[in-house]
């Protein structure tokens, strides 16, 4: 596992509390990793009493017994350089925003920002949790900020519980590799 | 003049889903239809429904011609067929042109079987011939060959209108009723959007009332209804009453491509992911897209419709194919993650 530039793999970013970790969890053959500790930035204190830390990490077994591994990247803004460590050779990237979060669109933005090296040879698909708490800003607020942007990135809300939701994320990126 | 013959159905490998389903198309179907058809149990049926042949093949002892198929292509076949979309709903018109054709087939078994009934035969066929003949002439205006948004319920949602309206099937009590909010662009339904699927479907029997916006408020908020973009109910008033047909006045040949993803979450969307993905990246006419992507042509056409009539189609002047970078090597693991996910169902 400290490994970490496997080809066959998905890397889960975003901003903390929006659900990577539980995405991770949803559909993981094998009980995640998760590296956790009280948080210390003040933004993140606020919001969780317990963050990721270095990264979460899962797997799926495709035929052949070839592995497919899942990487979450920590949420806390000073672990940033974790993104550009797994990202190394990633197959595409899922960004997930909390619908609730104080600014959902700065986060959105940054996470692009933050990820926009990879983004120019691979894709990634952004998918907005807690939307079942608030519905603004909507699905169509994400698509014109993209659209400004010149970011042609699917949207999709999703509960990151949910092992169906977190697999239609995965296929419309697989799609979006395959097609778009 | 009532339905004197009643015609027994069994639903064979159904699940509660799709028996749902199939039971909202044959209630719509009912003003149509020459003969009564009736879900019953196995032991009263006249026909067996098979929503998957590989049934057909367990059952050994029932007779092909009293059997009826799901088929999601036109096929040439003399077997009795239902054509179906990717979701297993069936075509009203497939069902209405079938079930008269095996009504009248039907009717004339017994005649051969009770040569004394002869007489009562003879008025309901001809009774049902010259009501076909009417259906005939009537559908013949009626349908068209291409889905036309300014009539049915598309025609009252799209226009703009400082007033509500509550809409509602005849006769359908256990379907609660829609409010539309014409002004605010927005709609409140209790259940799911495609518990409304028999709105789509059946334009003679729909009630529309209109409401004030105030009153259509206080109602929504007395009943815990929580707003929805009138977009959303457009979508799948498209998706689901194109039936295959492409939007009037588009030509299928013109090239189009999606300007942006239409929201995955809309009912019909999950499964269209790939075609959504083509349609974004790449510009073609309908015809290439089914031949490219393997999507049944009449699915296309319906998602089409729905992303056409709620602005996210741009038509363009030339085919442009994106040609992805993506190594075989790479082709062959999106492929293998892809069957993985598929375990998961």
């Amino acid at each position: 596992m400290n490994d970490t530039s496997h080809k066959s793999k998905f890397v889960f970013t975003g901003c903390v509390g929006a659900g990577k970790t539980t995405a991770i969890k949803a559909i993981s053959e094998v009980d995640p990793i998760s590296t956790e500790a009280k948080p210390t930035e003040q933004s993140v204190v606020k919001r969780k009493s317990s963050t990721t830390v270095a990264m979460d990490y899962g797997e799926l077994t495709l035929e052949d017994g070839e592995k497919l591994f899942l990487y979450g990247t920590p949420g806390q803004r000073r672990f940033d350089f974790m993104c550009h460590i797994l990202t190394q050779g990633a197959l595409g990237l899922i960004i997930l925003i909390d619908n609730s979060h104080e600014n959902p669109m700065e986060e959105l933005d940054y996470f692009l920002n933050l990820n926009a090296a990879f983004l120019q040879k691979s894709a990634a698909v952004i998918g907005i949790t807690h939307y079942d708490l608030t519905t603004q800003p909507t699905i169509d607020d994400y698509y014109q900020a993209l659209e400004e942007r010149g970011d042609p990135w699917p949207v999709i809300h999703i509960d990151a519980r949910e092992k169906n939701d977190v697999i239609v994320l995965l296929n419309t990126l697989l799609a979006t590799l395959e097609y778009a | 003049m009532g339905k004197s013959l009643s015609i027994g159905l069994h639903l064979v490998g159904f699940s509660q889903t799709s028996k749902k389903k199939f039971a909202s198309i044959l209630s719509i179907a009912e003003n149509h239809l020459d003969y009564s058809w009736k879900l019953v149990d196995r032991n009263d049926a006249d026909f067996f429904l098979f929503e998957d042949v590989l049934q057909f093949e367990k059952e050994s002892n029932l007779k092909s011609s009293r059997c009826i198929f799901y088929t999601n292509e036109k096929t040439n076949s003399q077997g009795h067929e239902i054509i179906v979309d990717r979701a297993k709903t069936p075509s009203l018109m497939s069902v209405i042109k079938l079930f008269n054709q095996l009504s009248e087939e039907y009717g004339q078994d017994l005649s051969k079987a009770a040569p004394n009934q002869q007489p009562v035969k003879t008025e309901i066929i001809e009774a049902a011939t010259n009501k076909v003949e009417a259906i005939s002439s009537v559908s013949i205006k009626q349908e068209s060959h291409f889905f036309d948004v300014n009539s049915g319920i598309l025609k009252y949602i799209r226009q703009k209108a400082k007033t509500g309206l509550v809409i509602s099937l005849k006769n359908k009590t256990d379907i609660t009723p829609l409010y539309v909010d014409l002004s605010d662009k927005k709609f409140y339904y209790r259940g799911k959007l495609e518990e409304l699927q028999p709105l789509f479907l059946s334009e003679n029997n729909i009630l529309y009332k209109k409401i004030i916006v105030s009153e259509l408020q206080d109602t929504s908020t007395k009943l815990k209804l929580v707003p929805q973009p009138i977009n959303n109910l457009i979508w799948y008033a498209a998706i689901a009453g194109s039936q295959g047909k492409v939007i009037k006045g588009f030509n299928i040949d013109e090239i189009v491509q999606l300007k942006r993803w239409p929201d995955l979450n809309l009912p019909g969307c999950r499964r269209l992911i790939k075609l959504a993905a083509f349609m974004h990246g790449n510009a073609a006419d309908l015809t290439t897209v089914h031949q490219k992507t393997g999507i049944p042509l009449d699915e296309i056409i319906n998602f089409f419709n729905a992303c056409y009539i709620t602005g996210l189609i741009k038509k363009m002047p030339a085919t442009d194919f994106h040609e992805k970078n993506l190594d075989k090597e790479k082709l062959d693991l999106v492929a293998k993650i892809g069957k993985r996910l598929k375990q998961f169902h």
